[in-house]
């Protein structure tokens, strides 16, 4: 196996990588739809866009897979970040660089690779889009011209920065330690003790145009039953992908939180033109409209939603907002499945 | 029929797009990218990145659409400028303000338009990207999501210059009506008379060692015969796009002539000139043209000669050995790369 060179200008690299905070960052739609499209377009396992630090190459957004990290001394991309152009192994098995790669001799038996060096500004190469299959494959000239188009957006959106001012404010005082703290590694939402932070952040920052209007609490009311037929990899999995549909469904500026095993808190912070209630409706849709798809299996997501407005003037504290919150969660099942609470019940 | 309203920024917007020299340009690859992009994540026939100028709306990209601009009256791009929410016609024939539209009762019977305003830093919008088909359909939450990201790269790509120095000085020395003589208006590459000029800036600027390709379209004559106006525009216009697709973007294209092209071009550190030849003329066949259902198998031949532009380098003899080179690859399977340069 040949262990990935390091790059001439990788002291940069890793600066850059560092500046724009992006390693151990939450999970975002604008990446998400990236490789939700690469994997329609090109019908692979697994897409990645990766993102190689020192040490280990780190998923902003993944499809097929829910590891967060791998060694960058195994890694494909470490090979690929050297490349100007698509880097394509369309067999590892052939190639004396990978064939006895732990990748490829070990899950996830990786036999076809495809990746787009991520350039930003002066020609850094921060990452890659990748695409991984375990059948070897390789792309026709089209697929790779809308594979480089693909490359090109992940590499815009990396140079673009955070959307949403507060969020990109708070995660810009964290060093890597901190944020891997503030964020809860398999789903990459914030931590409910982050988002009590960015909570108190946002009141405070009254001048913000986008403020905290109303929380909504998802519960995977089947979870336990998964928990007793999938072992912990696949459980992983299904939650990871129900927390992708729902950041989906939601805005840049919506706080999301992994506040339980189980569960998952909102806190909206613009006005919308639908109704608490559509929205409730369009989440269970993009969640329990198709089943996650797992190794051929297919598994049914079933969950219960509820909201409380969040009064600004003279409102309760975040942890009555919270308890209020768990409240409303426990009567959504005998009431379809979502309830919406109004101000008497916080 | 509604004519699009006048925004109430128009002078600034108007000085915005002048700034921007962007109206005529030639295409480029960064706004191919966003619009294939578009037309394959919605699934629609048409995607283009329309900038709506004083009387006309020109489309600095576009795919499945082969016409270089419409007059701005009957654009549907126009009535999207005064706003910075997207604009979305479901179904044209039941919108008073386009059911007469010439562009809903005729070709290319517009149905569904989604536009989303492409906004400045400074707040005009100078046109938008927009998603049309022949269909009425219509965009669900996600898909807006989708459609603004795209659109913001757009923006983004707008307000960045074209990352080759030597193109953006020429484009910024001229103005629009030199632009729109430099550019070859259907196929939006440079005409030859660009070309030489462009070269001739290299050569001041002391470029090294590139190659100078002839390209021809194989049995035009064929296609000329068998095919309408129309669809042979189209399919000149589909060699040009994935020409563009295969060059980087220093690399230059030019249209020589009704079915022909010539390149400036250097390949990518570590590829020969073999490989960047062998994969331009793959891109052009390995996909027929698709127009109006009907799939057109095209390929290419492509002479090459090495060139050095140094103070002995003319122009006309370079092209002169390119199309020498041109005739070989046609008697030696569609390549032919010289040695030695002109």
């Amino acid at each position: 196996m040949q262990i990935p060179a390091i790059p001439l200008d990788e002291s940069e690299r890793l600066r850059k990588l560092e500046e724009l905070k992006l390693l151990y960052s939450p999970s975002e739609e604008r990446f998400d739809q990236i490789t939700r499209i690469a994997k329609y377009a090109f019908d692979v396992q697994m897409v990645l866009i990766s993102l190689v630090g020192d040490t280990c190459q780190w998923f902003k957004s993944a499809q097929g897979i829910c590891v967060p990290e791998t060694d960058r001394a195994i890694s494909f991309c470490g090979h690929a970040i050297h490349q100007e152009d698509v880097f394509l192994v369309p067999d590892a098995t052939k190639d004396s660089r990978f064939a006895d790669n732990p990748l490829v001799t070990g899950w996830p038996f990786i036999r076809f690779y495809a990746g787009y060096p991520l350039h930003v500004g002066d020609g850094t190469a921060l990452g890659t889009l990748c695409l991984i299959d375990g059948i070897p494959r390789t792309l026709k000239p089209n697929e790779i011209e809308l594979f480089r188009s693909l490359g090109s957006w992940a590499s815009f959106q990396l140079s673009a920065g955070f959307e949403d001012p507060l969020q990109t404010h708070f995660l810009l005082a964290l060093d890597e330690a901190q944020r891997k703290d503030a964020i809860d590694p398999l789903t990459r939402t914030w931590t409910p003790n982050a988002l009590q932070q960015l909570f108190a952040e946002n009141l405070r920052s009254a001048s913000d145009a986008a403020l905290p209007h109303a929380m909504l609490g998802i519960r995977i009311s089947n979870y336990d039953d998964l928990a007793g037929t999938h072992n912990r990899d696949r459980l992983d999995y299904v939650t990871w992908q129900t927390c992708q549909r729902l950041h989906a469904t939601l805005r840049a500026s919506d706080l999301v939180a992994r506040s339980g095993d189980d569960r998952f808190t909102v806190v909206l912070r613009e006005a919308r033109a639908s109704s608490m209630n559509q929205l409730a409706e369009e989440i269970r849709k993009a969640i329990e409209g198709t089943p996650v798809d797992l190794e051929k299996d297919k598994i049914e997501v079933r969950v219960e939603m509820a909201s409380i407005p969040v009064p600004l003037e003279d409102g309760p504290g975040f942890d009555a907002l919270l308890d209020a919150l768990a409240n409303a969660l426990q009567k959504a099942p005998s009431s379809n499945g979502y309830h919406e609470a109004g101000r008497d019940e916080i | 029929m509604m004519t699009p309203p006048v925004p109430t920024d128009e002078a600034s917007r108007l000085k915005r797009l002048e700034e921007l020299k962007l109206l005529f340009s030639p295409g480029e690859e960064r706004f191919d990218q966003i619009t294939r992009l578009a037309r394959f994540a919605f699934e629609v026939q048409m995607a283009m990145i329309s900038l709506v100028s004083e009387d006309l709306q020109w489309f600095k990209s576009a795919q499945g659409l082969s016409v270089p601009c419409t007059s701005r009256e009957v654009s549907f791009c126009g009535h999207a400028l005064g706003q910075t929410e997207p604009l979305i016609v479901e179904d044209a024939t039941q919108d008073p303000r386009f059911i007469d539209n010439p562009l809903v009762t005729e070709w290319p019977f517009i149905r569904f338009y989604a536009g989303y305003p492409l906004q400045m830093a400074d707040g005009s919008v100078i046109g938008t990207l927009c998603l049309l088909d022949s269909i009425p359909r219509t965009l669900h939450p996600r898909q807006l999501e989708l459609f603004r990201s795209l659109a913001n790269w757009a923006s983004h790509e707008i307000e960045s210059s074209n990352s080759d120095a030597d193109q953006r000085n020429f484009l910024q020395s001229m103005d629009d009506a030199h632009r729109s003589a430099a550019v070859d208006a259907m196929t939006r590459t440079w005409t030859l008379e660009s070309l030489h000029t462009l070269l001739d800036i290299k050569r001041d600027a002391g470029a090294g060692m590139a190659y100078l390709a002839r390209v021809r379209i194989n049995n035009f004559r064929g296609l000329s015969g068998r095919h309408d106006g129309k669809r042979l525009d189209y399919i000149i216009w589909e060699i040009a796009q994935r020409l563009r697709a295969s060059l980087a973007p220093r690399d230059l294209l030019a249209r020589a002539n009704t079915g022909e092209f010539a390149i400036y071009m250097n390949p990518l550190p570590g590829r020969s000139i073999e490989d960047a030849v062998r994969d331009i003329r793959l891109r052009i066949k390995a996909e027929p043209v698709l127009i109006e259902g009907v799939e057109i198998r095209a390929s290419i031949s492509i002479g090459v000669v090495p060139v050095l532009l140094d103070q002995g380098y003319s122009f006309d003899r370079c092209m002169a050995a390119a199309s020498d080179a041109l005739s070989q690859a046609g008697k030696s399977g569609g390549q032919y790369i010289a040695e030695t340069d002109a």
